[in-house]
C-alpha cells in the first residue's frame, strides 16, 4: 500500500463509494493494482443475464499506460478472442490518462451491447457473425447461458 | 517497483513475446492449447546448439506454469530424449536446480529465460559431447 | 465507442489478422506440426550459420550491454544527485525545477529544458502535490501538508518569517532581489547553455557540452561564466508574512490526472483549458513509433510498403480533449519568489525576452496585486491557442529527440524486416518444389527439409502449378536432391542450409563471390522490392492474399525465429567485413571480363535499359519457371558456357537506388532474364554500397511484408539465395583447392 499512488487509491474508493450499475471491481487484497471485475451483460444484447468475469492490471505507468484486462468467462463476441483479451481502441492506441478504470469498465460493457464484426479480434467469430448474424447472435446466447450463467 | 504484474498478465506478456518473435536465439515456446484461458501448458523447442552433440537437433519440451507461476517456477520436461545432466532419464523431467542461471528462482525470471539457460547448458564443456540418444526418440 | 483494432504488432492491415489468428488462435495443431517436423534434422544445417566467433560476438554483446547499463546507471545517479540538490536549494513560485516522483519510471524528457521553461515561467514550477487537501486548512495545516508533517490542530501557529529584513527589502523594493551568489554555467550543472533568450536548440548543444563538462570536471571553476544566464534568487519563502506554502495550497485543485491536490496555477491545456499538472505534463508523450491504425491509413496505401517506411509517431494528443500536439500554458502567481534570470529581474522591459512576461508581470509592477491573496487564474479561456503560440509549451518541446527516435526505430524495423527476409528466403529456397514435378511434391526429393515445408512447398506449387509444369529445367532438379543437409558454410552461406546442388555452375572467382554474396544478399532485397512492385501494378492481387497468409505461415516457423536473430547480426559483421574486401576485389579485377552468372538479383539493380532478351513468356510465368530452374540465370557456370548478355554501363552508382523506384516495365528484365553484371557494374554497385545500405534495409523490409507472398518474388529470392549458397559452396571449394 505504501507506494500505491493516490490515484490508485482514490479510484479504487470512488469504485467502492459509487459503484457503476452492472459493474464490479474489486482489488486482490495482496495486490492492489489486480482487481476482480464482473459485468453484467447489458440487456437487449446476447450477453444479457450473463455475469461476465474479467480480470484488472494497473501497471506501474498506470495511468500514463492503460490498464491491462482481460476476460476470464468464455465469450463469444467478435472483439474478444480465445484467450479473452479485448480488441478496443481506447485500451490501446486511444488510451488516455484522464480515463479511469470506470470509464474503461462503461467502455466494455457497451461493446458488449454493440459488437464490431468489422474490427475483429477473434477472426473466426467475425467472420460468422458479419456472414451469418442470426446464428452468431444465438451462438453468443449459448455461451452466455453455458459459461456466464451458473 | 510498486507493481507486481500477476501471473496471468504475466503469461500473457511471454506469449505475446514468443508470437512476436522476441525469443532468443534458438529457443521458442508457445501455448499447448490456444483455447486455455489459464495458460498452463506450453510447447517449446530448443535448437541444438553449434558445437555440441545436439548440434541440428531440434529438442521439444513442454512447460507447465502452475497457479504460484511466476513466483514459483514451472515444471519443464524434455519430450526429445536427451542426454543431459539436471534431466531426468526416465521422465524428460529438468531440474531447474542446476541449471546455474535460473537455480535461485526469481518472479522475474522467463520461460525463455529458462531455455536460453538450458541451451546454454546443453553447450557448456561437460555436457557438449555427451553421447546421445538417437535422434527422434521420446521420453 | 469505437473498438478500434490496434495492430501494433501486424506487418500490414490484412496481414495482421491472419497472422493474429494463426499464431494465436489456431495454435495447437500448427505448433505441433512445427515440432515435429523440427526434429528433422538436416534443415538444421540452417543453423550452421551459428559459429564460433557468434559466442564471441554474444561475449561482447554483452559486455557492451553491460557498460551501456553501467553508463546508464550513472547518469541516473548524476540526476538523482542533481535532483536532491535542486530541491532543497532551488525553486521558482513555491514550486520545484525537479519532479517529486509521482512516476516512478525513468525520466525521459530533457530536464534543462523543462527547468529553463519553469524559470522563464511557461510552464508550472513542479509544485508539491498534496495526497490530501482539505478546504478550511489553516495556514499551519496548509504549511504542515505541504512539508509532510503531521497535520496539526487548527489553531496551530504557522511559522513566522525569520528575516524580517530580508523580506522588508523586497518589500520595499518589490522586486524582491537578493542576490545570491550569480550562478554560472560553470557552477551550476543545470544552468549551463540555457540563457533566457536561448532557444531549446541552443539548450540541446549546450547540454552537449555540459555532459562532458560534468563528467570531466563536473565543477570546474576555471570556466569562464560569461556564457551562461546569471540565476538570481529570490530565497523568501513568505507572502505578505504568510509561508508561501499557505498562499498557493489555499485554493488547491485536484490534477484530474494523479489526482492529487496542487497549488491553482498549475498548467492548462492549450485547447480545452483544463488543468494539468507538471509531474504529468512531462509524462505525456508521443507513442513509440508504430505503424499506423488500419483505420487510419489510406485504404489506397500500398500495400508494399515497408514496416519501416509505414512507421510513424505523432504528436501527443491532450488527455481531456484528444485535440492534436498537446500544449500547455503556465498562469504564474502575482508574487515571485525563487529563481529568476538575472537578466529578467532588474531590468522590467527584459522581461520581454519571457513570452509569458504579459501574464507575469513583475510584481513590482503592480504592488496591489503582490498583496492580495493568490488569485485565481483569470477565468477559463475560450479560445485554442495554436501550438506554435509563444506561450504554449508543447510535449516536443521538452523532448525534442522524437524524431531521431523514429529513425532509429524505422532502422530497427528495417534490419529485422531484413534478417526476417533471408530467413523467409531460406524458408523457400528450402521448400520450393523440385522443378519438374508439377505434383510439387518435388520438395521432398531434398528428401532434408521439414515436413511443415514440404506441406509449404506443396501449397506452392499447387498454387503455381501451371507454371512449375511448364518449368524446362529438368536437369537441375536432378543436380538438387543430393547433397541436401550434409554441407554446412559458415555464417551467412548456411542460407544456402547446406546444399552443394549448385557448385557447378558458379563462376570461379572466389574474391568476386565473396563480395556477392553479401552484394546479392543486399541487392535482392532490391529485386524483390521491383517485383513487389511490379506486381502491385499488374494486380497480383490472388497471389498478395495467398502471400499473406503464406507469410503469416512463415513467421510463426520458429525455425526461422531461431536463427533471425542471428542473421542480423552475420548480415552486419559481413557488411563491415565484405565492405573492405569488396574494395579490394574491385581494385583487383576491375578489368576482367565481365563476370559470367552474377545474380539476378544484382542484375535487377541494374537499369531497365539492360538489353536483355524478352522474357520468354509472360511475367509469372517467367517467374515461375526461374522458380523451378533457379540455376537457369545464375549458373553460367564454365560447362554450360552462355554469352551472358553484356551489362550496360547505364549500371552506374546510382542504378541501385534508382531501380527501387523502378516498376513493372523492369519487371520482365528481372523475372525472365539472367541478367548479367560485369565489372564495373559490380564496381559501381560497390561504391554505391555504403550510402544505399540503408535503402538497401528497407527494400528487405518490403520484401517481408509482400514480396515473399508473391510467387514471383518468392522465385526471385530464391534464386538469389541459392546464388548466394552456390557461390559460397564454391568459395568453400576453392578455398579447400587452395
Amino acid at each position: 500500500m505504501a507506494n500505491l499512488p493516490k490515484r490508485i487509491i482514490k479510484e479504487t474508493q470512488r469504485l467502492t463509494e459509487e459503484p457503476v450499475p452492472g459493474i464490479n471491481a474489486v482489488p486482490h487484497e495482496d495486490n492492489l493494482r489486480y482487481f476482480d471485475v464482473s459485468i453484467h451483460g447489458p440487456s437487449q444484447s446476447p450477453y444479457e443475464g450473463g455475469i461476465f468475469r474479467l480480470e484488472l492490471f494497473l501497471p506501474e505507468d498506470y495511468p500514463m499506460c492503460p490498464p491491462k484486462i482481460r476476460f476470464l468467462t468464455k465469450i463469444y463476441h467478435p472483439n474478444i478472442d480465445r484467450l479473452g483479451r479485448i480488441c478496443l481502441d481506447v485500451l490501446k492506441s486511444n488510451w488516455s490518462p484522464a480515463l479511469q478504470i470506470r470509464t474503461i469498465l462503461l467502455s466494455i460493457q457497451a461493446l458488449l451491447g454493440a459488437p464490431n464484426p468489422d474490427d475483429p479480434l477473434a477472426n473466426d467469430v467475425a467472420q460468422k457473425w458479419k456472414e451469418d448474424e442470426k446464428t452468431a447472435i444465438e451462438t453468443a446466447r449459448q455461451w452466455t447461458r453455458t459459461h456466464a450463467m451458473s | 517497483m510498486s507493481a507486481k504484474v500477476p501471473r496471468n498478465f504475466r503469461l500473457l506478456e511471454e506469449l505475446e513475446m514468443g508470437e512476436k518473435g522476441l525469443s532468443a536465439d534458438g529457443c521458442s515456446y508457445g501455448l499447448e492449447d490456444s483455447d486455455d484461458v489459464m495458460m498452463s501448458n506450453w510447447n517449446a523447442t530448443i535448437l541444438g546448439p553449434p558445437h555440441s552433440v545436439y548440434e541440428n537437433r531440434i529438442y521439444s519440451l513442454k512447460i507447465y506454469c502452475g497457479s504460484e507461476y511466476p513466483d514459483e517456477p514451472p515444471s519443464v520436461s524434455f519430450i526429445s530424449k536427451i542426454n543431459l545432466p539436471g534431466v531426468d532419464q526416465r521422465t524428460g523431467r529438468v531440474d531447474l536446480s542446476k541449471l546455474a542461471r535460473v537455480a535461485q528462482w526469481s518472479r522475474n525470471f522467463t520461460m525463455e529465460k529458462i531455455l536460453v539457460a538450458l541451451r546454454e547448458h546443453m553447450a557448456h564443456p561437460n555436457c557438449r559431447k555427451l553421447p546421445q540418444p538417437p535422434e527422434g526418440t521420446e521420453f | 465507442m469505437g473498438n478500434t483494432a490496434t495492430k501494433e504488432r501486424s506487418a500490414s492491415p490484412h496481414g495482421s489478422r491472419n497472422r493474429g489468428e494463426s499464431s494465436s488462435m489456431s495454435g495447437r495443431h500448427q505448433y505441433d506440426s512445427r515440432s515435429r517436423s523440427r526434429r528433422d534434422l538436416g534443415e538444421a544445417t540452417l543453423f550452421g550459420l551459428a559459429g564460433s566467433s557468434r559466442e564471441h560476438r554474444e561475449r561482447d554483446r554483452e559486455a557492451e550491454r553491460a557498460a551501456r547499463e553501467a553508463r546508464r546507471q550513472e547518469r541516473e545517479r548524476e540526476r538523482q544527485r542533481e535532483k536532491e540538490r535542486s530541491l532543497r536549494e532551488e525553486s521558482v513560485d513555491g514550486g520545484f525545477l525537479v519532479t517529486h516522483g509521482v512516476y516512478t519510471g525513468p525520466e525521459d524528457f530533457k530536464d534543462k529544458i523543462v527547468r529553463q521553461l519553469i524559470i522563464e515561467r511557461r510552464l508550472a514550477p513542479f509544485f508539491k502535490g498534496l495526497r490530501d487537501h482539505e478546504d478550511n486548512w489553516t495556514d499551519a495545516q496548509l504549511y504542515a501538508a505541504v512539508k509532510e508533517l503531521p497535520i496539526p490542530g487548527p489553531d496551530a501557529e504557522p511559522p513566522k518569517e525569520e528575516v524580517p529584513k530580508l523580506s522588508e527589502k523586497s518589500l520595499s523594493t518589490d522586486l524582491l532581489t537578493v542576490p545570491l551568489a550569480p550562478r554560472s554555467r560553470s557552477h551550476s550543472y543545470t544552468s549551463d547553455g540555457s540563457g533566457p533568450s536561448s532557444t531549446c536548440g541552443n539548450i540541446l548543444g549546450g547540454r552537449t557540452r555540459s555532459k562532458t563538462l560534468s563528467i570531466s570536471s563536473p565543477r570546474n571553476p576555471t570556466l569562464p561564466n560569461t556564457a551562461g544566464p546569471q540565476e538570481i534568487n529570490i530565497p523568501s519563502r513568505f507572502v505578505e508574512g504568510r509561508p508561501i506554502e499557505a498562499v498557493l495550497y489555499q485554493n488547491a485543485s485536484e490534477c484530474p490526472i494523479c489526482f492529487l491536490y496542487y497549488p491553482p496555477y498549475i498548467n492548462k491545456t492549450r485547447c480545452c483549458d483544463q488543468e494539468i499538472c507538471s509531474e504529468c505534463f512531462v509524462q505525456i508523450k508521443r507513442a513509440d513509433p508504430h505503424v499506423p491504425d488500419s483505420h487510419d491509413s489510406n485504404p489506397n496505401q500500398e500495400p508494399s510498403n515497408s514496416i519501416a517506411d509505414r512507421l510513424v509517431s505523432e504528436p501527443a494528443t491532450c488527455p481531456f480533449c484528444k485535440q492534436p500536439e498537446f500544449g500547455v500554458t503556465y498562469a504564474p502567481p502575482p508574487f515571485r519568489r525563487g529563481l529568476v534570470y538575472a537578466s529578467t529581474v532588474p531590468d522590467p522591459a527584459s522581461t520581454t525576452t519571457l513570452p509569458t512576461s504579459d501574464l507575469s508581470t513583475p510584481s513590482g509592477a503592480s504592488p496591489s496585486s503582490r498583496t492580495s491573496p493568490p488569485l485565481s487564474p483569470s477565468g477559463r479561456r475560450r479560445f485554442i491557442l495554436p501550438p506554435t503560440s509563444p506561450e504554449v509549451v508543447t510535449t516536443d518541446q521538452i523532448r525534442p529527440d522524437w524524431a531521431q527516435k523514429l529513425a532509429s526505430a524505422r532502422a530497427h524495423a528495417a534490419r529485422r524486416a531484413a534478417a526476417a527476409t533471408a530467413l523467409h528466403t531460406a524458408a523457400f529456397l528450402m521448400s520450393n518444389p523440385a522443378p519438374g514435378s508439377s505434383s510439387g511434391g518435388g520438395g521432398s526429393s531434398s528428401g532434408s527439409y521439414s515436413r511443415r515445408l514440404m506441406r509449404r512447398a506443396r501449397e506452392n506449387s499447387g498454387n503455381s502449378g501451371r507454371t512449375a509444369d511448364e518449368s524446362p529445367s529438368p536437369n537441375h532438379s536432378g543436380s538438387r536432391t543430393p547433397q541436401e543437409g550434409t554441407a554446412r558454410g559458415p555464417s551467412l552461406l548456411a542460407l544456402g542450409m547446406g546444399s552443394g546442388r549448385e557448385r557447378e555452375r558458379h563462376s570461379p572467382d572466389v574474391s568476386i563471390e565473396q563480395n556477392l554474396i553479401n552484394m546479392g544478399f543486399i541487392s535482392r532485397r532490391e529485386t524483390s522490392r521491383e517485383r513487389q512492385h511490379a506486381h502491385d501494378v499488374s494486380g497480383g492481387n490472388r497471389e498478395r492474399t495467398h502471400g499473406r497468409h503464406r507469410i503469416a505461415d512463415l513467421e510463426e516457423m520458429m525455425l526461422m525465429e531461431a536463427i533471425r536473430l542471428s542473421l542480423v547480426e552475420e548480415e552486419e559483421r559481413k557488411k563491415r567485413e565484405e565492405e573492405k574486401k569488396a574494395k579490394e576485389a574491385k581494385e583487383q579485377q576491375y578489368k576482367s571480363s565481365p563476370l559470367p552468372g552474377l545474380t539476378p538479383a544484382i542484375s535487377s539493380s541494374s537499369s531497365s535499359s539492360t538489353p536483355h532478351p524478352p522474357p520468354p513468356s509472360a511475367a509469372l510465368t517467367a517467374e515461375s519457371s526461374s522458380l523451378s530452374s533457379p540455376p537457369e540465370g545464375k549458373g553460367k557456370s564454365p560447362e554450360r558456357p552462355q554469352p551472358p548478355p553484356p551489362v550496360t554501363l547505364n549500371s552506374s552508382p546510382t542504378s541501385s537506388s534508382a531501380s527501387s523506384e523502378n516498376t513493372a516495365d523492369e519487371h520482365r528484365d528481372i523475372d525472365a532474364n539472367e541478367p548479367m553484371w560485369n565489372f564495373q557494374s559490380l564496381a559501381a554497385m560497390i561504391t554505391n554500397r555504403e550510402g544505399s545500405v540503408e535503402r538497401d534495409v528497407n527494400g528487405g523490409t518490403e520484401g517481408v511484408e509482400v514480396e515473399v507472398g508473391k510467387q514471383g518474388v518468392q522465385v526471385s529470392e530464391t534464386e538469389t539465395v541459392e546464388e548466394c549458397k552456390g557461390k559460397g559452396k564454391e568459395r568453400d571449394v576453392e578455398a579447400g583447392a587452395a
